[in-house]
């Protein structure tokens, strides 16, 4: 047992050792599980970065990329509310958690509004950990957060973003706003090239699946935003109608947030959009987010009771 | 029981089914060969009783005629050795108390190895069509076409390791038998944490399901 306990702390040291020394010194290229990349598609350290900018605004938007692409500050704002985004590339319920826990009390919203992209749902959500562990600080609840996803990836990414943190190696990292054909636009949004959807594409019939860990995940989250009695409403952001039809539960999966208790609405079942709001077939081009970031506006200044007229 | 005896250093095929899956072989010996008169009789029997073997020990891993292919081509295999008496040659394992491999060992092992990785795409296949394409695309031009090494080189490095420890292994039960009388504690908790690292950096992080349990 005694030489079991002290092969065991040999090994961990081991092992991490050889994570940073393989991170630091074998070109990227030849990684496969250090997925370290600060400043990713997502604009998700930019955003960090200016969201102290963005205390006591009215509105604070979580979830994935349909969240990050589909709610433009711009748009509220000129409708008298000041909305901060905080969605971000394939963020699942065990990283809007995180999310939640770290930044809900600096942002101090009067309504979070959670875009319910049923996908993310079926996800272990390594891709959005990943982003979170390099471009986020690592702290107890970064640990939390991997043990939850349980991706060998996310650990041995977690221990090499420890040591360029401690490093200050990326420090004076500055990213870029334009990128991958995205502008970052102030207030965490991040918007895409008006391209239009071809939607000749046809869809094998298949079922959304909610994976156990996401639903307990999100039920955590909406227990801490009830805590500190902050408003929520749950949004289901429209994707592509071909796409969309394709799926055979979207009735359960409605049920399942309505369940939630909270104001729920999906926006598939009400605005009308053609493949010309369209990115692709799941995310909203510019057309699209003007036309529902319109109707959500109106639908929130209908439901909200923190947000009045 | 012992199941698998370095099959990949074997140097004929016969001498692969002693040390492949020695378990199944030797009910099927048992149960089935023996039965059906073994290797006593005439020749178109023995033909007969080694054909049947194989084909069934296909169908016992799936009811697939990727399987009963399979079974059968290693009966074709075997058949020239056991027809030339030349099915026991080989039964003490390869280069016995040599550090490396003799040249014509070497050679015999890469062509039977070759030889079972051709039945191994029936076996794999999901239809005897889509094992062909894959065969027929596996001998095409691009087998003398050079390889891209590049983003192998990692991969290759761990095949390369754990072949030379099976191969300095291989007169023990187990290839790591002989490790602790050899090596001190240090070197081998250093050997297992360079394991451990390695499956760190390079372990597969996405599932796939065991191949067996579709058995």
């Amino acid at each position: 047992m005694v030489n079991a306990l002290r092969f065991s702390l040999f090994a961990m040291c081991f092992v991490a050792v050889g994570i940073i020394a393989w991170g630091q010194f074998v070109p990227l290229s030849y990684q496969q599980n250090i997925m370290y990349v600060v400043g990713s598609g997502g604009h998700l350290h930019s955003k960090l970065g200016e969201l102290k900018d963005f205390r006591g605004v009215d509105i604070v938007v979580l979830g994935s990329s349909t969240a990050l692409t589909g709610f433009d500050p711009r748009l509220f704002e000129e409708h008298g509310l000041s909305l901060f985004n905080l969605g971000s590339a394939m963020q699942t319920p065990i990283q809007t958690e995180l999310l939640v826990e770290r930044y809900i009390d600096e942002l101090n919203p009067n309504l979070v509004l959670i875009e319910t992209y049923p996908g993310v749902f079926g996800s272990d959500g390594t891709e959005s950990a990943l982003n979170l562990v390099a471009n986020d600080y690592l702290g107890l609840d970064s640990i939390v957060m991997a043990w939850r996803v349980r991706n060998l990836s996310v650990y041995a990414t977690m221990v090499y973003s420890a040591w360029r943190q401690m490093t200050g190696q990326d420090d004076g990292f500055v990213e870029e706003k334009e990128k991958f054909g995205t502008s970052y636009i102030a207030g965490g949004y991040v918007e895409r090239p008006v391209h239009t959807l071809n939607d000749n594409s046809v869809y094998p019939e298949r079922e959304w699946t909610l994976l156990r860990r996401q639903r307990t995940a999100f039920q955590r989250t909406l227990d801490k935003l009830q805590m500190r009695g902050i408003e929520v409403i749950l949004v289901r952001a429209p994707i592509a109608s071909a796409y969309y039809g394709s799926f055979t539960n979207n009735n359960d999966v409605d049920k399942y947030f309505q369940d939630t208790g909270l104001q729920y609405c999906n926006l598939n079942e009400e605005i009308p959009l053609t493949p010309a709001h369209f990115f692709d077939e799941v995310h909203l081009n510019q057309h699209g987010v003007e036309v529902m970031n319109l109707w959500v506006i109106n639908f929130i200044k209908s439901v909200s009771k923190a947000i009045t007229q | 029981m012992r199941n698998f005896a370095y099959p990949y250093f074997s140097r004929d095929i016969a001498e692969f089914w002693r040390r492949w899956h020695i378990s199944l072989s030797t009910w099927f010996r048992d149960y089935v060969y023996i039965p059906l008169g073994g290797s006593r009789g005439p020749m178109a029997r023995r033909i007969r009783n080694t054909l049947v073997v194989f084909a069934l020990s296909g169908l016992w891993h799936g009811a697939n005629w990727t399987f009963v292919v399979w079974g059968i081509l290693n009966a074709l295999y075997f058949l020239p050795l056991m027809l030339l008496k030349r099915n026991r040659g080989n039964m003490e394992i390869a280069s016995r108390g040599m550090l490396l491999p003799a040249l014509s060992d070497l050679l015999a092992i890469i062509s039977t190895f070759a030889l079972t990785s051709v039945t191994w795409v029936f076996f794999r296949a999901e239809s005897v069509p889509v094992a062909l394409s894959f065969l027929r695309r596996m001998f095409s031009s691009s087998l003398f076409t050079v390889p891209q090494l590049r983003e192998s080189i990692p991969t290759l490095i761990l095949i390369f390791m754990f072949v030379a420890v099976e191969w300095l292994g291989r007169e023990h039960e187990y290839a790591l038998a002989a490790v602790g009388s050899v090596a001190s504690r240090r070197v081998r908790w250093l050997a297992y944490a360079m394991a451990c690292l390695a499956i760190v950096l390079y372990g597969q992080t996405t599932g796939s399901p065991f191949i067996y349990f579709q058995f």
